[in-house]
């Protein structure tokens, strides 16, 4: 009889558990992503890899913790703990052993940066990865949203977007202001020297003039990081070049803003507009890039402008 | 005679030992067994498939044009593939034949008649030839870059991957089936053994001992060319191997293509997965193209071989 008993209560707990455990394992959520790739999760990932640097800062920024990051793609410096973290490789580039080293619970990768043979690899290893496109201002936005939704942190996601609109918005603000009192400038942003490469109209850069209420000279909408005479340049006559430092090279930029100032004719040299911009924020598309912005309207406008007075 | 000796014992070593390093080594030390299985595997099976594609064709062509500095990347018969890879993969060519690419093919083809005209054509040098084939190679390579970057401005980065040889493409059974292929054609060659040797002595003594020329010669060319094609559709641009092995091969032993074709195959491929795991694990986790690792070498041997011929003469 007894035992009958305690049969019977073993059950009851052994069920009692069973169904806690399927409690804590049934919360399986999935993500829709940029490319349309519907990934499922079975718990909130702990063990995250961003295979570029803005994919890292975009993480964390929607409270993924420093912890959870286990790899990171070159030049991730931001914050900077991720600096310390196991390598994977270049963005363009990454290492697929590496990868799988650090048992990956998401993979984050850019859809126009990563290249597809490795998503592809990883989603057939079985490894969840989420793909966003922060190539506009719209797919970051979408990107909060999307790797939020990833990490279980929707909450955050949403007030870190709030505040990154709230930033964007005061940039328009000021660029309103600017251009109703007739003060547009047309912008070259040259992102190479050797060969010399700009950013066209295909690129984050170029909205980014958009949201500073300043026209890129090479606005082409099909283009992306074309490049360019210096013949084309001088024609074009900007008002402002801002030379944007990638990378470590910053001599070939040097020699650029030497070249530039040499030609006196040149409405940028005129206005004493020639200028070297290294900014990780500008040229990372994540949730520093509003900071960003506001340097580039510094480097375009001036200080006195940028900050809403007169030119 | 006795074909094989006992040199060849040690090339066979040096193949276990070269497959073993190869799956033992990479950019991460704690890799599971599966994720070798996975990853390390078919990259070790398509560079030994690779390896011993390139340095079999690099032994029929320097037997066919009698020099021993011909091989398909010197030839340019590597970039006349790469072209045609190219233009495939964009026309989406290549996804129907497990990543083979069948346009690679008439590349390969197109370039080796290219020389084959101009060998038979006039009474060429073999040193003439061999500048043809260079500039050749020069020719295809410019326009891989001009196509890719039309296709796509960021085309050009991924262009000079293609131009120095990249492996991490392998997967699963591509590699395998690629490894078949590779097997088959050098069987297919080696029909022709006492054919190649003959044409080593000259073309007259082969005509004498009744070797059929023509046919030959189309054989050759089809068969270096698909297994050329088979390599650069998998894996780009990879210099200096189809050079050098068949000359280490020659040299360790006896010249009948009886043992130079099988023995080649073997080196090749040990050559070629030496190469990729040096490529790729000593600036982990970034990779060296295999293409330089390879060229690193051969480039030295190939001034070497041309400075002796030159003292030779």
């Amino acid at each position: 009889m007894r035992n009958r008993r305690l049969e019977t209560v073993f059950l009851a707990a052994v069920l009692l558990a069973g169904a806690a455990e399927s409690r804590a394992a049934t919360p399986e959520y999935h993500v829709v992503d940029a490319v349309g790739a519907d990934v499922h999760f079975v718990r909130t990932p702990k063990r995250i890899v961003p295979l570029q640097p803005s994919l890292a800062e975009l993480a964390v920024r929607v409270g993924a913790p420093i912890e959870a990051i286990v790899g990171v793609s070159a030049y991730t410096d931001f914050p900077l703990e991720l600096k310390k973290k196991p390598s994977i490789g270049s963005y363009a580039k990454p290492n697929l052993e590496a990868i799988l080293a650090l048992k990956p619970e998401l993979v984050l990768a850019g859809r126009d940066g990563t290249p597809k043979e490795i998503v592809a690899r990883l989603g057939k290893l079985g490894i969840p990865v989420v793909t966003v496109a922060t190539e506009t201002l719209a797919g970051l936005r979408e990107a909060y949203r999307v790797v939020g939704a990833a990490l279980r942190r929707s909450t955050e996601a949403t007030a870190a977007l709030a505040e990154f609109d709230g930033e964007l918005a005061a940039l328009r603000k000021r660029a309103e202001t600017r251009t109703k009192a007739g003060n547009s400038a047309k912008v070259l942003l040259q992102v190479g020297e050797d060969p010399l490469v700009v950013a066209a109209g295909k690129t984050y850069l170029n909205e980014g003039l958009g949201v500073i209420g300043a026209t890129n000279v090479y606005a082409d909408p099909e283009q992306t990081y074309p490049r360019v005479s210096i013949e084309d340049v001088l024609k074009k006559d900007p008002d402002a070049i801002v030379l944007v430092g990638m990378g470590d090279d910053v001599a070939q930029f040097s020699r650029a803003e030497k070249r530039w100032k040499s030609y006196p004719k040149l409405a940028a040299a005129r206005a004493g507009r020639i200028v070297l911009l290294r900014s990780d924020s500008l040229v990372r598309p994540g949730p520093r890039f509003p900071g960003g912005l506001v340097e580039l309207e510094r480097a375009v406008y001036g200080a006195k402008a940028a900050e809403g007075g007169k030119p | 005679m006795r074909a094989f000796g006992r040199r060849d014992l040690g090339w066979l070593a040096i193949f276990f030992v070269a497959i073993g390093a190869s799956l033992a080594i990479g950019a991460t030390r704690d890799l599971d067994w599966a994720w070798i299985l996975e990853l390390r595997v078919p990259r070790t099976v398509l560079a030994l498939a690779v390896g011993a594609a390139l340095s079999v064709a690099g032994a029929v062509l320097q037997a066919f044009f009698k020099n021993p500095l011909c091989e398909p990347y010197t030839l340019g018969v590597s970039s006349g593939a790469t072209l045609g890879a190219v233009i495939g993969s964009t026309l989406g060519l290549n996804a129907l034949f497990f990543g083979l690419s069948p346009s690679a093919l008439f590349g390969a083809v197109g370039f080796s008649g290219i020389l084959l005209a101009v060998s038979r054509s006039r009474r060429v040098s073999a040193s003439t030839l061999l500048l043809v084939g260079v500039m050749l190679g020069f020719l295809g390579s410019s326009f891989v870059a001009v196509w890719m970057a039309i296709g796509d401005p960021m085309g050009v980065q991924s262009a000079i991957g293609w131009l120095l040889g990249d492996l991490s493409r392998a997967e699963g059974a591509n590699a395998w089936i690629t490894l078949a292929i590779v097997v088959a054609v050098t069987g297919a060659l080696y029909a022709d053994h006492r054919s190649l040797d003959a044409l080593l002595v000259g073309e007259e003594e082969a005509n004498a001992v009744g070797v059929d020329l023509a046919g030959l010669r189309t054989r050759a060319i089809l068969w270096t060319s698909i297994l050329v094609a088979v390599a650069v559709s998998l894996s780009g641009m990879i210099g200096f191997v189809g050079l050098v092995v068949p000359q280490l091969v020659r040299g360790s032993g006896s010249t009948l293509h009886r043992r130079v074709l099988p023995v080649c195959a073997l080196a090749g491929g040990t050559v070629l997965v030496i190469a990729d795991t040096i490529a790729r694990s000593v600036i982990a986790p970034y990779e060296l193209p295999v293409g330089v690792v390879t060229a690193i070498v051969g480039a030295p041997f190939f001034i070497a071989i041309l400075l002796r011929k030159r003292g030779a003469a």
